[in-house]
């Protein structure tokens, strides 16, 4: 056994073990070491709303926040919030926002953030001018039969809907304009508009279709569009819990997206739901060549190192300081809006992920080191290993009296025996039970050939 | 009339020799098939003059026509002797060639027996006369279910095995077959041959049918309890399986599919609330002490899981895991199992840890390698077999008709291009 | 009723038989109309089952036999008493059963028997399933004292640790025979005949 600890030992001492890894990968590894003995791995408990919302335009900033007051346990960022909420939604001329924010604050952030009527009265009689104003505009349009400007009406009248926070109408106006549409940047257009609402709906089926409208639009598409249309479709695929398929999306978007695409996202979340997502579902091959290796995204990641970092433990095996990113991040990614559903069952994932690859190499494991590494106690670990076992994702066995898990070295000579005897008795089985059916049919086809011959 | 009873019982002492006597005797007792039936009660003092296995034939008619009334419980008993005798000493020959005269006194045997509330006394003779009526033990006849239910009601289950261990391929009445199957898995459920008692509730639940009959759905109820008790969890159907089997098995039997799932849990709690929702219905169908294998199955099956996860676990965690009280019942069960041979392990009291251990079997011992070789030669004869069958197939007439037919069309349709109408 | 095969399988001491000899004899007898349940040898009967260890058919047997006759011969229902524990592995229990009773003639060899391959049974089992077992348990097993136990066990190879009462198990090699003869050979050379044509 004391030999088995040693290697183990020098596997928990990390940079010798990152297998697979050219020189630039060691380099890297050795960097990151060093970056981490400067800096602690900063702990989330308070949030800097300020910071977050200044990430975001428009209607998900108001969104997002209220989101976060809803979720956050810490009532000072929660009355922040609100307060930051409050004064953005007075900005716009969404009425409805304003009532509900109001309600949420409940009075808690004294007379200054109270319902306001005059501004909210001021706002609807404007908007009820401004509907008719627009009304009549795209009733003249239709008339002239100027296909241009009726398409320019609907959109107007989507912006309308959507700044006044009538998501439904907007969406139906916006797309409208699509049959009005004379070349691929308005089809573009269309289709962008439309994506946004239906992420601001939820609707993500109609992302999904809209994206691959916008891509078939034209040939060459503006690399920012790409970009943008790539978040989108990662969104949708994450929403759908294919994870996979997600992680591609957000690695492929490209860095051009910049902050341009506030509305929706922000490049900090390509870096975190991009890497979360390849850390839950891809292998290591595909890990080093997407993710660490891929020049584009690590744009994204030197956005938010802890992301970074905790994608470089993992692949560098160091599993205790990942687990810790990830638990640091937690609180913060719980008040994502789109991520927080997701949080449970990626973490879950790249938890399993994390102790398949960690058993992968050896013989045999000491439970106490491991359940170290991973931060549980060891009956706590052997619960997690046994449901792995079970479920055939790890090849081992648990040694719970001296807390060793030993990998499972299958003889295949027995495993043959075994399997050909088996496959001897259901082939019998089988043959016989065929045989039985094949002579009912045929007793079925006598008798009725003589029911329907019998009596000519 | 009475001398011509007479005339008829000399006939049989005459012709009973050779084929062709019989042949001709036989078509005389086709003619004296009615008139035999309205003198059923005078028969009974004509037995004594002939021999039953010498007369066979001649015999089997009058008792077929003595039997065809109503057999009043005084004479019950004498019937009873006469026949069984009769089945015990009559030449298979003779009686083959009037199989449903042998067929319908044996069903006498068997209505008799349990009208009398003797079950027993009619497994000899319906085993006797089930190997008298056979060309071949792979043909199943009409009697089998019925050696079967007498088996059954006797609680003579081992007798049945005489029977169950034939591989049954032919088959003439589908009732039969279904009736056969079904009370071939009860007999094997009785014994505990639970692999046994699958093969047989299989054939009966995949069976071709055009619709669903009573005895595939008290089939299928059987076949999921005894999945569970085995192995744990259910297939579903084979594709072959009959579409009516396949759309509509599952809503006649839901209490059962419900039972499934919630083993599948692995939790206790939730097969025993499962259970007790449905008891009545258990019960109703009599497959409650099923029901109760069904629940201890699964602390075998928890135990078994562990086997496959760990090298070494104590008696206190394993107890903790199946959900059982204490260390020593655990203990218990662990033991059982090795004596069953279902798990291979040792306990260790001094360390209250039991160690799990590979199945030793190293495929090495002349023992196996004559299993190895039996189990090569069943095959091989099994795969002679098929041949052997596929050709049959393929000379059978109907089975050309019908390809042939189809063979027709396609040749039209190919080497015909211009349709019909146009010509 | 004809029971002179049954007195041969158990006068050659052929146990292992009289389950089968029984069964059949059962049947014939049934079959020719007479009634056997009042001088039925019910206890030998069971325990053929018993001894064959065929619970199944021995617990149907005893479910068949009329109460009238369980009331009238006591020696059945204790015979069923050894069944039972067996049935619900009430190991200790067995033997109890067996002392419990004062068996008559040909039952009490037949007891006899049993219990002796039974504590043999039982043996071989302690030896698979336990690597160490307290003394107290393994007399509980084999149905012994715990000095008669413990002298039996020792006796057999294994070792014992006074102080915690605890008996360490010495594991019988198992020996089996690897022999081919030449017959293999020929067969072989029939399965490939088999494959190639």
């Amino acid at each position: 056994m004391e030999g088995e600890e040693d290697t183990m030992g020098t596997a928990r001492g990390s940079a010798m073990w990152s297998n697979g890894g050219g020189p630039g990968d060691d380099e890297e590894v050795v960097e990151a070491e060093q970056q981490k003995q400067q800096r602690p791995i900063a702990s989330g408990d308070h949030m800097d709303v300020e910071a977050y919302a200044g990430l975001y335009s428009g209607r998900t900033r108001i969104v997002r926040l209220m989101f976060i007051a809803d979720r956050c346990g810490n009532p000072s960022t929660q009355m922040e919030a609100l307060r930051m909420a409050y004064d953005e939604i007075k900005e716009g001329e969404d009425t409805q926002l304003h009532r509900e924010v109001v309600k949420k604050i409940d009075g808690r952030l004294g007379p200054g953030y109270e319902l306001d009527h005059v501004w909210a009265d001021a706002v609807d009689r404007r908007a009820e001018q401004r509907k008719e104003k627009l009304e009549s505009e795209l009733n003249s349009y239709k008339t002239n039969l100027i296909k241009e400007s009726i398409r320019m009406g609907y959109n107007d009248f989507g912006d309308f809907h959507y700044a006044h926070g009538m998501l439904g109408d907007a969406f139906k106006s916006y797309v409208r304009t699509r049959d009005y549409c004379t070349n691929s940047k308005h089809i573009i257009q269309t289709c962008l508009n439309v994506i946004l609402v239906s992420i601001e709906m939820g609707q993500f089926m109609h992302v999904t279709n809209y994206v691959s409208k916008a891509e078939q639009a034209s040939e060459v598409l503006e690399p920012v569009t790409v970009a943008k249309l790539k978040c989108a479709a990662g969104l949708a695929h994450l929403e759908a819990k294919k994870y996979k398929l997600a992680a591609r999306k957000f690695l492929e978007t490209g860095i051009e997206l910049g902050n341009q695409y506030s509305e929706v996202i922000a490049a900090q979340d390509v870096a975190t739901y991009g890497g979360l997502c390849a850390l839950a579902s891809f292998d290591r091959t595909e890990l080093k060549n997407k993710v660490i290796d891929n020049i584009n995204f690590r744009n994204f990641l030197e956005l938010v190192p802890e992301v970074r970092e905790l994608i470089h433990d993992f692949y560098a095996s160091r599993y205790a300081t990942c687990l810790e990113y990830l638990e640091n991040l937690k609180e913060t990614l719980l008040l994502d809006i789109h991520l927080h559903d997701h949080v449970e069952t990626l973490y879950t994932l790249i938890r399993h992920k994390a102790i398949i690859q960690y058993t992968h190499p050896f013989i045999s494991v000491d439970l106490h080191t491991m359940a170290d590494a991973f931060k549980t106690s060891v009956s706590g670990l052997e619960k997690e290993l046994e449901a792995l076992i079970t479920d055939n994702q790890i090849q081992a066995r648990i040694d719970s009296h001296n807390k060793i898990l030993y990998a499972r070295h299958a003889d295949q000579r027995n495993a043959t025996f075994q399997r050909v005897l088996q496959t001897g008795v259901d082939f019998d089985k089988d043959v016989k039970a065929m045989l039985l059916r094949a002579n009912l049919f045929k007793h079925e086809h006598n008798a009725k050939a003589t029911r329907k011959f019998g009596f000519i | 009339m009475e001398d011509s009873i007479e005339a008829l019982v000399a006939h049989v002492q005459a012709l009973s020799g050779t084929p062709e006597d019989l042949t001709h005797l036989h078509s005389l007792l086709k003619q004296r098939e009615d008139s035999l039936h309205s003198q059923a009660s005078q028969l009974l003092p004509f037995f004594e003059h002939l021999d039953p296995s010498k007369h066979s034939l001649g015999y089997l008619y009058l008792l077929e026509a003595a039997s065809s009334g109503t057999i009043v419980r005084e004479q019950a008993s004498e019937f009873l002797v006469i026949a069984s005798n009769f089945v015990d000493t009559c030449s298979a020959e003779q009686i083959r060639l009037a199989p449903d005269k042998f067929i319908s006194v044996c069903k006498r045997i068997k209505d008799q027996v349990i009208l009398l509330q003797m079950p027993i006394r009619g497994i000899v003779p319906l085993r006797t006369a089930i190997r008298k009526l056979q060309s071949s033990s792979e043909r199943l006849t009409s009697l089998h279910p019925d050696f079967l239910i007498l088996c059954l009601l006797a609680k003579c289950y081992k007798a049945g095995l005489s029977l169950l261990g034939d591989d049954i391929i032919e088959v003439d009445q589908p009732r039969d077959f279904f009736l056969y199957f079904y009370y071939g898995g009860m007999i094997n459920i009785g014994l505990k041959r639970f692999q046994k008692a699958l093969e047989c509730l299989h054939n009966a639940v995949t069976a071709p049918m055009a619709q669903l009959n009573q005895m595939a759905v008290e089939a299928y109820k059987k076949y999921i309890l005894v999945y569970l008790i085995y192995n744990g969890q259910v297939p579903s159907l084979p594709k072959y399986s009959s579409s009516a089997a396949q759309r509509n098995l599952k809503n006649y039997a839901q209490p059962y599919v419900d039972l499934a799932n919630s083993y599948a849990s692995g939790k206790f709690s939730e097969l025993e609330s499962c259970i007790e929702t449905n008891r009545e219905k258990f019960e109703n169908d009599k497959n409650l002490g099923l029901v109760r294998q069904v629940v201890s199955s699964l602390y075998k099956r928890s135990i078994q899981r562990l086997t496959q996860t760990y090298l070494t676990l104590s008696l206190e965690d394993i107890a903790r895991r199946v959900q059982l009280q204490t260390a020593k019942e655990a203990e218990m069960h662990v033991l059982r199992m090795i004596q069953d041979g279902e798990i291979f392990a040792t306990i260790n009291q001094k360390d209250g840890m039991v160690s799990f251990i590979e199945d030793p079997e190293q495929y090495k011992t002349c023992e196996m390698v004559e299993h190895i070789d039996l189990s090569i030669q069943r095959i091989m004869t099994l795969s002679k077999k098929i041949r052997a069958y596929d050709e049959q197939i393929s000379c059978d007439p109907s089975y050309l008709s019908k390809i042939g037919k189809e063979r027709t069309k396609f040749d039209m349709d190919d080497f015909d291009p211009v349709p019909q109408k146009f010509l | 009723m004809d029971f002179t095969l049954l007195k041969e399988v158990l006068a050659s001491e052929s146990y292992g038989k009289v389950a089968d000899v029984c069964d059949e004899l059962m049947l014939k007898v049934a079959a020719n109309g007479v009634s056997f349940e009042e001088e039925w040898p019910y206890a030998i009967h069971l325990l053929g089952h018993i001894y064959v260890n065929d619970l199944n058919s021995a617990r149907f047997l005893w479910k068949s036999v009329p109460a009238s006759v369980k009331d009238g011969r006591p020696e059945i229902a204790a015979v069923w008493r050894i069944g039972q524990c067996l049935w619900t592995r009430d190991y200790a229990g067995v033997y109890e059963a067996v002392r419990m009773f004062d068996w008559s003639g040909d039952v009490s060899a037949l007891v006899k028997a049993f219990s002796e391959s039974y504590t043999k049974k039982m043996f071989h089992l302690l030896e698979s399933a336990y690597a160490t077992i307290r003394v107290a348990d393994t007399a509980n097993f084999l149905g012994m004292s715990e000095e008669d136990a413990t002298t039996y066990a020792l006796q057999q190879g294994w070792s014992i640790d006074p102080t915690s009462e605890m008996l360490t198990v010495k594991k019988k090699q198992v020996i089996t025979e690897q022999k081919l003869d030449p017959s293999k050979l020929q067969r072989l050379t029939e399965y490939v005949f088999h494959l190639e044509h």
